[in-house]
């Protein structure tokens, strides 16, 4: 969506108008959770974050200077959470995790930008050619939350089979991705 | 996408482990594998495929899950806080409980009165010897890096049990406190054993300070009394141990043997014209040679020939390690380089101005080395024989 359709919708939220924002969230939920995986490198934490940043901004509508981006906004105000976070983790930062998460982050691939959409379109595309049975199994792990435990239990299936299996898929649902976004008129 | 051939085992390992971390499905034996595989040789290249798979879960989750996201944003916006206030409310307005009378004095009292005096005092004495006796004998105070003890990843104020075994990967530190004051910095890649009142160290760098029940460190080669006070580092490599005491420290009772005992740890640091044809003989199977090269003219090449073993070869652009191998060194021929030789036995480790290491294996421990330059000017070298210098992490004491 253009950036000052985006900002149309975030001056009626500004107004109360809280279908307009639940469409601002829609519609750039996206670029906002992955800046903040590209921060964090823990999508549960880049998926908190967000949220917690979506939940602030309404509340600070007010704040928000009509003409500008909402999404520049919107990632400002996540990246403030994370300072937060940050500050409220400082004493466990070597927790294994944290240590984990930390070396990924020396690693950071360099930022999408503006293929983000793109991306996400193909990314479509593709779900729709996977089989019932491969789709049944991200619709119940991404789309429901489900555990691999649970997702396994639900499609008959052991949990490390479900993690080796959502592996593949990851990968090959990327390569579909790329793939239709190389050739001509991808993406579109 | 079968994964057919070793080399792609590991990618497909670390794409599952991945999945597992992002799902925050991961439990700690495989965060410490997911570790060691970023921190690998491989690193940038497995990092590559775990953020693949990061960038996907978040993709397929905003196509997946975007109206559970939508509605998890709702949720925090209608929770004003009133069920915590409610709560709150609930446990603060508990009833009173009732007065009740109290029991007139009886005879005998100071009789009662002693035994309630000491029971308390005896109980807390056995309970506190019990407690001495199940605690364990060391506790961690710093890490840096993933070090491990019997598998578990160690925090500080984890307790460290006696005989229990810590590993502690390359580029990884850790420092821990025994009950008596004791401390100690250990270095990676290392592996160690908490003692009662010492350590065993198998392999790697540990830098020591005794409290005032003086410390014993056990290695495969030596055993070390320290003294009240005393400070040592310690390195073991390939079951060969070298001690080094920092100057003003307090000496040993006895002269440590079998083993080397060196001072803190090079020949200091030598000019150029030393540097143009020197041998040196080095003093044991570790050791370390640090060069800067500042500038270079001519055929501008440095040689150092391992005696017996190879010859290096640092020109400009490349790093030749034996006959036919030669390393292309990163970035524009540059002028100034940095050189880290390392060799722990019969290994040997090349580091260019401190990037990827390059491995050479010797048929030999060298004894000797010879320096040739050609064209290299300005080049400055230091060899360390010993520990560093400085532990890795803070060491109070040192």
């Amino acid at each position: 969506m253009p950036a000052d359709e985006l900002d149309a919708l975030m001056i009626a939220a500004q107004a109360g108008d809280a279908d307009s924002y639940a469409q601002l969230i829609e519609q750039t939920q996206h670029i906002v959770r992955a800046t903040m995986l590209r921060d964090t490198a823990d999508a549960d934490l880049a998926d908190e974050l967000a949220q917690e940043a979506f939940a602030r901004a309404w509340a600070k509508r007010e704040q928000y200077r009509p003409g500008t981006s909402p999404r520049a906004w919107l990632i400002t105000i996540a990246r403030s959470q994370l300072m937060e976070h940050h500050r409220r983790i400082d004493r466990d930062r070597r927790h294994a995790h944290e240590v984990v998460r930390a070396e990924l982050l020396r690693h950071r691939p360099s930022d999408e930008g503006g293929r983000r959409a793109d991306m996400l379109a193909a990314l479509k595309f593709c779900l729709e050619s996977l089989g019932d049975e491969h789709r049944q199994l991200l619709e119940l792990v991404h789309g429901e939350g489900l555990s691999s435990d649970d997702a396994g239990v639900r499609l008959g299936i052991r949990a490390d089979a479900c993690r080796q299996r959502l592996s593949r898929l990851t990968r090959k649902l990327r390569e579909c991705a790329e793939g239709r976004l190389g050739a001509p008129g991808g993406g579109s | 996408m079968s994964d057919a051939t070793p080399h792609d085992g590991e990618l497909a390992r670390v794409r599952e482990l991945a999945v597992a971390f992002a799902l925050s499905e991961i439990d700690d034996a495989g965060r410490q594998e997911l570790y060691v595989l970023l921190t690998g040789t491989r690193g940038p290249e497995m990092a590559k495929a775990a953020w693949e798979q990061l960038d996907g879960t978040v993709d397929l989750r905003v196509q997946l899950g975007g109206p559970a996201f939508a509605e998890a944003v709702r949720l925090k916006l209608t929770d004003d806080g009133s069920f915590a206030r409610a709560a709150r409310r609930r446990l603060g307005n508990r009833p009173l409980l009732d007065p009740v009378d109290v029991p007139p004095p009886t005879a005998g009292r100071w009789t009662r009165r002693l035994t309630w005096f000491l029971a308390p005092m005896v109980l807390a004495a056995v309970i506190t010897a019990l407690v001495l006796r199940s605690q364990p004998p060391a506790t961690v105070t710093a890490v840096s890096g993933l070090p491990v003890a019997a598998g578990a990843a160690l925090v500080p104020g984890v307790g460290l049990d006696a005989g229990s075994p810590v590993a502690v990967p390359p580029g990884a530190a850790l420092a821990w406190t025994w009950r008596d004051g004791s401390t100690v910095v250990i270095a990676g890649p290392a592996s160690a054993v908490a003692q009662p009142a010492g350590l065993s160290l198998v392999g790697g760098t540990a830098w020591c300070v005794a409290s005032a029940a003086g410390l014993t460190i056990g290695t495969p080669d030596r055993r070390l009394r320290l003294p009240p006070g005393a400070r040592v580092a310690v390195s073991v490599w390939e079951g060969s141990t070298a001690v080094a005491v920092p100057e003003g420290a307090p000496g040993f009772a006895d002269a440590p043997a079998p083993g080397r005992l060196s001072a803190f740890g090079s020949d200091g640091p030598w000019s150029a014209p030393r540097a143009a044809a020197g041998v040196i003989a080095v003093p044991g199977p570790w050791w370390e040679l640090e060069v800067v090269v500042g500038s270079w003219e001519g055929e501008r090449r440095l040689r150092l020939g391992l005696d017996p073993g190879p010859t290096l070869v640092l020109a400009p652009t490349t790093l030749t390690l034996a006959e036919g191998r030669v390393a292309q060194l990163s970035g524009a021929s540059a002028d100034i380089r940095h050189l880290l030789l390392r060799v722990r036995g019969r290994r040997a480790e090349l580091i260019v101005d401190g990037g990827d290491a390059h491995a050479v294996q010797l048929a030999a421990v060298p004894t000797a080395l010879r320096i040739e330059r050609a064209g290299a000017l300005g080049a400055d070298a230091q060899l360390r024989i010993g520990p560093l210098q400085q532990p890795v992490l803070p060491l109070a004491g040192w």
